[in-house]
């Protein structure tokens, strides 16, 4: 049965919209967890710790995020470690394992963006890695990895699109599903790309704002 | 506490920075190591609180042994201020901020006790009314005596001091060099690498000549300044006096 396009349509495109939104929120959170630890082992003086984030951060950045998805979401369950690989689950894994290896890289950018001597002075005063980082290096790193990582973040929410490849609902998904139904894939995707829009946009001017707040009061 | 560095070595990748040290110093010594760019004091001070890992040798300070793996470093820097040639202030923190922030994450001080205490290392440094400056707002003579206060408040037993004026201007210099001879007048045990001639002639009890990583000429500041014996140490003088 063939439905005309209408505004009935807009709310199972809206709900695309918030699963995107869910998707790509739990995405960073994880994908930022990933990028700090990278970001803290690419800058360590431990060795080990140096060629692992490295050999992370470089393999993952040089693989295509489609393929990243179908690793594990058709890969992965093969292994049976006994996860219930959901699309869901699987979606969020794979954004948050790309995630982390931009993140990895604007972490480290960040921690080595912050001088020599900032390090020296922590370390001659005592501090301990920990107290060193929390007190003196991040507050100065983060004027250098809040705006790429906002930048990140929004190119993250439209390479999320492809996870609907798996099925997962997000909004393309359902673009598609509308798109499916009415048989107008112009008002179907025409919605859809309008919302990624307010979405990006939004967030990029919120970005701004923050930006320019935060970089006054630490001037 | 004294110092005690014994046959000190110190490579980067195959260049030898430092290729044999030996030397003491007292409690309570005032120490100016002098010598042209490249002769290695500077890595020789950073050695001294490990800010430059040591290749071989032995550094003792007090009964704390550098070189021995198990020695808590980070308890011995609270022993040893250092004051560098850049400032190295957090620039996101004022300058009383600056000075109470590792004794109250390191030390534990309580707040209070540590704004008090950073209050009268500001006074005494002249810079009680900047307690709430940003350092960026702040001259290079200030935020060198805000870098000095900060080091004090951890109640270092030494001080080191790494080129402390270079990066000043020329009119700022003196407010820097006046505190730290205050220091010297207290008894305050000093390490200076400078290039300030006069510094060292006026507030040192032993100066230290070095050339190429070795001490080559050191003795009270009337024998070096008016009798250097080696060549190199008269060559040297000759080029900055």
């Amino acid at each position: 049965m063939i439905q005309d396009f209408s505004w009935i349509h807009i709310i199972p495109i809206l709900k695309g919209a918030w699963l995107t939104i869910q998707l790509c929120f739990f995405s960073l959170l994880f994908g930022g967890v990933i990028g700090v630890i990278l970001g803290l082992g690419a800058t360590s003086k431990n060795k080990l710790a140096n060629v692992l984030s490295g050999l992370y951060i470089r393999l993952v950045r040089g693989v295509p995020l489609l393929v990243i998805i179908f690793l594990v979401y058709f890969a992965l369950p093969m292994l049976d470690i006994g996860i219930n690989f959901s699309k869901g689950f699987s979606a969020v894994l794979a954004l948050s394992v790309y995630a982390g290896a931009y993140m990895g890289e604007i972490v480290r950018g960040g921690i080595q963006s912050v001088p020599k001597g900032q390090f020296e002075a922590a370390d001659a005063l005592g501090m301990s890695y920990f107290q060193k980082f929390r007190h003196v290096i991040v507050p100065q790193a983060l004027q250098y990895i809040i705006p790429p990582g906002i930048g990140f973040f929004i190119a993250l929410i439209k390479d999320s699109s492809l996870v609907s490849i798996i099925g997962y609902i997000d909004l393309t998904k359902a673009g598609k599903v509308v798109s499916n139904l009415t048989f107008n894939p112009i008002a179907s995707f025409l919605v859809v790309a309008a919302v990624y829009f307010v979405i990006c946009f939004g967030l990029s001017k919120a970005a701004y704002y923050f930006e320019r707040r935060f970089l006054q009061t630490n001037a | 506490m004294n110092i005690q560095v014994k046959n000190l070595h110190k490579s980067y990748g195959k260049l030898e920075v430092l290729k044999g040290i030996d030397c003491q110093i007292r409690e309570g010594e005032v120490v100016c190591v002098i010598g042209p760019s490249g002769s290695g004091k500077s890595t020789f001070l950073r050695c001294l609180n490990l800010l430059e890992e040591i290749t071989s040798g032995q550094v003792l300070i007090g009964d704390y042994d550098l070189t021995h793996g198990k020695t808590d470093i980070n308890k011995v820097r609270t022993e040893v201020g250092m004051v560098f040639q850049q400032f190295n202030l957090f620039p996101h923190k004022t300058a009383i901020q600056n000075v109470m922030l590792a004794p109250v994450i390191v030390k534990n001080v309580p707040k209070e006790a540590a704004r008090t205490r950073a209050l009268e290392l500001l006074d005494k440094v002249g810079l009680k009314d900047k307690a709430n400056a940003y350092p960026g707002s702040l001259s290079g003579g200030q935020m060198q005596r805000v870098a000095i206060a900060r080091a004090l408040a951890m109640d270092p037993k030494i001080m080191l001091f790494d080129e402390p004026t270079s990066a000043l201007d020329p009119e700022l210099v003196g407010e820097v060099l006046n505190v730290m001879k205050d220091l010297a007048r207290e008894g305050m045990t000093m390490v200076v690498v400078t290039h300030e001639m006069g510094f060292a002639r006026e507030v040192a009890d032993r100066v230290i000549f070095m050339d190429q990583g070795y001490i080559i000429e050191e003795g009270k500041p009337e024998e070096i300044f008016q009798a250097p014996k080696n060549e190199r140490t008269q060559s040297f003088l000759r080029k900055v006096i």
